[in-house]
């Protein structure tokens, strides 16, 4: 701002604060301010102010689905994390070119429309799908396990779909751990386990918080998910909103929700940048 | 001083089809220190790394403290390596990194405080004992690093080219303290460098390796006086070799050419005509204003001044010889001067590589 006459610093700028303006803000406001008004049974609005909006997601239907969301992001969470750190470490002790190419098939998923790639899952879920035919034909088990249309199919859905988004953080945090430390560690007696809580998770707690947000945050509200994969049965946040919009037609109802949804994400943002800047001083890096 | 605390019995090692070790086989005594001393790539810290279990050999055995830990872990072997970037961890104390070992070995707390106290007074890193390695000094980090490899009370500490990222002063006082401090510990330093000063002041014992291969083992003095191979010669000092041939011998001396009009006469040593390399250390090449006994001919090329010593180069012939100086005398660049040499201190090698001097 200090430089006045800069026409170029304009020149560039301008169309990122028009594409936010009319496209991000415009439509948030505009939800913000239809959380507020009341619907009528016709799937109308009648522009009077009300509040009652709010009141409506403490109902306890809605507080069960809040609490499952979270349970589900959270436990789609910690798997990746568990996936996301044994991979990226076995990465280190590869070659780079080897390292390279595995990091590049992590990211192959992106380049296939989501929503195919998990109607892809049912092909391998179903009860009579690859997974249970192989498991029956091997002899391991007599009748097929129940893979989907439940919560597991959800999360099996979920992990796949967000790994990425934990791996790329987690292991960009894990390549820049001096390789000497963990022999350090391993020369001072620190056993595989004992290097890894000591010295690797405290040098890139970042890293985890990063990826942990990445995944978190899209697992509350990826509806098609739990719409595919759980059956229509199961409802997340998500699905609440999408079925307020598109179902019930109670707009204002499912703006509320919304607008609850991005206070939520925004207050955990909070606390894992607090948590993480934390950790950040610690770690010195 | 005689006990054997590490043995290296026949190791080998190759990554992928590189031989980077070959059939390398060692004593190393309760106390002394030791230097690994060669070029980069030589395999030096491949070594160290394979006495340490953070590198594992190919072929041979590792025995420390008469055990065979040839398929242990680095965690199971009773030696600590100190790191060429010390390998402090960021997030901890120096306190909590010197303790890290002994929580590991789940040492009781009471002894803990006992020996990590000891520790920091032996490296002077008194007061400094919540600082985080980020807020100390190049050589503090260093102290760090042997505090919290001596607190393990091991008999054998490896150092990886410990020095070699501290500045020229920094480094002369630590090479000093770590003497000291292994002579006052009487423990076993193993220190890896590519640095022929650091291996002749603080050495019990020099082990020359290059392309894999123990060029020589003795102590530095030896190694000075009576290096074995051209390589040696050339790596610790100055020197310089000449390869050249054994022209005739009379009975006890031993007539050596040093260019087509100059032969040295020299004491024979069993020596046999034919082919061999001419080594003598710049010192020991004499050079005078006026011809004496036995000198020749030789003109200044190059004159500098260095302190203690003034380096000359002479052009005897058509050769370029390195002659060093520590009296008064002024030469000037382009002045024909006399040298002689010491003959006893010539050293003579056979075409073997085999020492004969």
């Amino acid at each position: 701002m200090k430089q006045k006459h800069s026409i170029e610093k304009y020149l560039f700028t301008v169309p990122v604060i028009i594409y936010s303006f009319l496209l991000i803000l415009l439509p948030l406001l505009y939800v913000l301010l239809i959380s507020f008004f009341k619907s009528d049974s016709y799937g109308g609005m009648i522009y009077t102010f009300t509040l009652s909006n709010y009141a409506e997601i403490f109902n306890i239907t809605y507080i069960r689905i809040f609490l499952k969301s979270i349970g589900i992001a959270l436990i789609t969470t910690v798997i990746c994390l568990f996936i996301a750190y044994p991979f990226a470490i076995s990465l280190m002790s590869k070659k780079e070119t080897t390292r390279n190419l595995l990091i590049k098939l992590v990211m192959v998923p992106f380049l296939m429309n989501s929503l195919i790639r998990t109607y892809g899952w049912i092909v391998l879920l179903r009860k009579n799908g690859i997974i249970n035919s192989a498991l029956i034909g091997t002899g391991i088990i007599n009748s097929p396990l129940s893979l989907m249309y439940n919560n597991l199919g959800i999360i099996i859905g979920m992990v796949y779909t967000l790994l990425p988004f934990m791996i790329l953080p987690v292991y960009s945090a894990v390549s820049k751990v001096d390789p000497n430390l963990v022999e350090a560690s391993y020369d001072l007696g620190a056993s595989k386990i004992k290097t890894f809580t000591k010295i690797y998770l405290p040098l890139t707690i970042s890293g985890a918080f990063n990826g942990s947000l990445m995944v978190f945050i899209p697992a509350i509200g990826y509806f098609f998910i739990t719409d595919i994969l759980g059956g229509g049965k199961i409802m997340i946040i998500g699905n609440l909103i999408k079925n307020q919009f598109l179902t019930a037609r109670n707009w204002p109802f499912g703006a509320a929700i919304s607008i609850f949804l991005i206070l939520m994400t925004l207050i955990l943002v909070k606390i894992y940048k607090q948590l993480g800047g934390k950790m950040d001083d610690l770690g010195g890096m | 001083m005689d006990n054997v605390i590490v043995r290296l019995e026949n190791i080998t090692k190759k990554f992928d089809d590189k031989t980077i070790l070959k059939n390398i086989s060692l004593d190393i005594y309760e106390g002394e220190f030791i230097t690994f001393l060669g070029p980069s790539g030589c395999g030096k810290t491949t070594l160290l790394r394979i006495i340490s279990g953070l590198e594992e050999a190919t072929e041979g055995k590792v025995y420390i403290e008469g055990e065979d830990v040839t398929n242990e872990i680095p965690a199971k072997r009773k030696v600590n390596t100190i790191f060429q970037n010390f390998a402090l961890f960021p997030h901890m104390t120096v306190w909590d990194n010197i303790n890290f070992g002994l929580k590991m070995h789940k040492v009781p707390e009471d002894e803990a405080t006992k020996r990590i106290k000891r520790a920091i007074k032996l490296v002077q890193l008194d007061g400094f004992e919540n600082r985080y390695p980020a807020q100390l000094s190049g050589g503090q980090q260093q102290r760090v690093a042997i505090a919290r490899g001596i607190v393990m009370n091991h008999k054998v500490l490896l150092l990886d080219e410990s020095l070699c990222s501290l500045d020229l002063k920094l480094k002369r006082e630590m090479q000093g303290e770590l003497k000291k401090l292994q002579k006052k510990l009487g423990i076993t330093f193993i220190y890896v460098t590519h640095d022929q000063d650091e291996a002749l002041t603080m050495s019990d014992r020099i082990v020359i390796i290059n392309k894999g291969n123990i060029e020589q083992l003795d102590t530095p003095k030896e190694i000075y006086s009576k290096p074995k191979t051209a390589f040696a010669a050339d790596f610790i000092g100055e020197s310089n070799i000449i390869k050249t041939e054994i022209t005739h011998i009379n009975d006890d001396i031993a007539y050596i050419k040093l260019t087509d009009d100059v032969e040295l006469a020299v004491p024979n040593n069993n020596y046999k005509k034919g082919k061999v390399t001419l080594i003598v250390r710049p010192e020991n090449f004499n050079p005078h204003k006026n011809p004496v006994k036995e000198s020749f001919e030789g003109v200044v090329k190059n004159y500098m001044y260095d302190g203690a010593v003034v380096k000359l180069e002479v052009e005897v012939g058509d050769k370029l010889i390195k002659v060093h100086l520590y009296d008064n005398d002024v030469f000037e660049e382009g002045e024909v001067i006399n040298i002689d040499i010491d003959k006893n201190k010539v050293i003579i090698i056979g075409d073997k590589n085999e020492a004969e001097a």
